[in-house]
């Protein structure tokens, strides 16, 4: 049976990311600990290109709320360009308790159960004006715990249909109802600490939309899982979680970081290494009950974010991995079986 | 505003570094010390040395511990990802003297500036500043033309 991606009721889920997808911002600000951070996160995957931006809002040095742009853009030919754009205070406007936020000239909205993106770099020829439509019901999660009693908080919407342009370096890109994804997070900890986390998206291109994401969050030395699971959504409504001891997961070969771009330009000189513990394949096996999941994730070309740590010298690399996905197995009596595009995401700390 | 060049762009950026990341200029000061370093960029040379805890720049004596040569293109490259270290210096667009000690030394206190230098919020505007100065001056003999 197919299942084509549907807009849903914009005005009901509309309520539902005004009230869950808000910016929570630092208590830094009024007097509270140091340590925020958060990130409103959009995927795209084009016919063309895929997109990967990212608004942040992050407590640095001394508990500065420090706000910056996250934009790379994937060519077809597996060519990555983008950079990150960081901003003073004076230059950020949010709501009180709102969605919306300019950064610079960069804009999001919410309007009409849609997301109305528009970003461009400072110093790079990359614009992108988007309206991401959902298509699917949005989730909040539960508590992750990363380390150190340290937690932190996401809100999705698994599925979305991106439409607009992307222009760069004189050349134009339309996307028509490109499939995309977006998740907001927050929580208080620190870069650098002791964890590590490997999280995926894959999304269907068959006739069922399906939509799966993968995330697994390990200490720094990858040596003890603290939490793992595999979320599948049905076209545009939640059918499974399996979790925890549910899932073994397994990684092979090894995907190199040798050439790729680097983000912000001035961590290749601040954190030159390239050696890096990124796997070629993932394999997720999920049971419970009747219900099992064979996710294999192959990746493939990659480019790599990479942030100042908070509790030691050093970055953290974010390793933003294009990569391809088969899944196979049944959940709730349902045969399921897709492959698609993937976006695969790697952090690391390096020091 | 007078036009940014090398010296008061690293005496602006060394006083953000002991405002904003004061860790970082702290341990500076241990590495490069009272000897210093003479940079010269662009064909303008100039010493940083440390007073214990404060940095100071005056017109090199031949006595700092290490010797830089640059110019501006080389450290704009070397900040986007153009260009790393290493291949400034094998393609001497970079030049460095100094004992093994003393260069080794150079190169942890370079570290140093840099990790603190990401973490300050008010460096990116200093940085474009220079950025800036740079693309003006080599604006400026295509402007002389038109006269």
């Amino acid at each position: 049976m197919s299942v084509q991606p549907r807009v849903l009721d914009p005005a009901a889920l509309g309520s539902l990311v005004l009230q869950a997808d808000h910016w929570r911002r630092s208590p830094a600000s009024v007097g509270g600990p140091a340590g925020h951070k958060e990130w409103s996160h959009f995927c795209v995957f084009g016919e063309d290109l895929d997109l990967l931006i990212n608004l942040s809002l992050m407590d640095g040095f001394g508990g500065i709320e420090t706000p910056r742009l996250t934009l790379l853009m994937r060519e077809s030919g597996g060519e990555w360009s983008g950079d990150v754009d960081t901003y003073v205070a004076s230059e950020l406007e949010i709501d009180e308790g709102g969605v919306d936020l300019c950064m610079g000239p960069n804009t999001l909205r919410f309007r009409n159960g849609a997301y109305e993106l528009d970003v461009r770099l400072a110093r790079r020829s990359i614009r992108a004006r988007l309206r991401l439509e959902l298509a699917s019901r949005p989730a909040l999660t539960t508590s992750v715990p990363l380390s150190d009693g340290a937690g932190m908080r996401w809100f999705v919407v698994p599925r979305l249909v991106a439409s607009g342009t992307v222009a760069r370096e004189g050349r134009r890109t339309q996307l028509d109802r490109a499939p995309a994804y977006h998740d907001h997070d927050w929580g208080s900890f620190g870069w650098g600490g002791d964890f590590s986390w490997e999280w995926g998206i894959a999304l269907a291109e068959g006739a069922v939309p399906w939509t799966l994401v993968f995330q697994r969050i390990s200490d720094r030395g990858r040596l003890r899982t603290l939490s793992q699971g595999v979320l599948l959504w049905r076209g545009d409504r939640h059918l499974r979680t399996l979790h925890g001891p549910e899932l073994s997961v397994r990684c092979e070969g090894r995907t190199s970081a040798a050439g790729a771009l680097r983000v912000p330009r001035i961590m290749s000189l601040v954190s030159p290494g390239r050696a890096a513990d990124l796997p070629r394949r993932i394999v997720v096996e999920a049971r419970r009950g009747a219900d099992a999941l064979h996710v294999a994730l192959e990746l493939g070309d990659l480019a790599q974010i990479a942030i100042p740590n908070d509790v030691a010298r050093g970055a953290t690399i974010v390793s933003e991995v294009r990569s391809s996905a088969t899944v196979e197995g049944v959940v709730r009596g349902e045969p399921v079986r897709f492959e698609g595009p993937a976006l695969v995401e790697l952090n690391r700390a390096d020091a | 505003m007078p036009t940014p060049d090398f010296p008061a762009f690293l005496d602006r950026s060394l006083a953000v570094l002991r405002s904003e990341a004061p860790a970082h200029h702290a341990e500076l000061a241990v590495l490069l010390g009272a000897r210093g370093l003479c940079c010269e960029v662009d064909g303008r040379s100039v010493a940083l040395c440390f007073d214990g805890a404060r940095h100071a720049l005056r017109p090199p004596d031949r006595r700092e511990a290490v010797s830089l040569c640059t110019d501006r293109r080389t450290i704009l490259d070397l900040v986007d990802g153009e260009l790393t270290l290493l291949d400034a210096l094998l393609e001497e667009r970079l030049w460095l003297a100094g004992s093994a000690d003393a260069v080794t030394r150079f190169d942890e206190a370079l570290t140093c500036y840099l990790d603190g230098a990401i973490r300050c919020p008010s460096l990116p505007p200093l940085l474009e500043e220079f950025r800036r100065a740079g693309l003006e001056v080599t604006l400026l003999p295509a402007a002389e033309a038109h006269r």
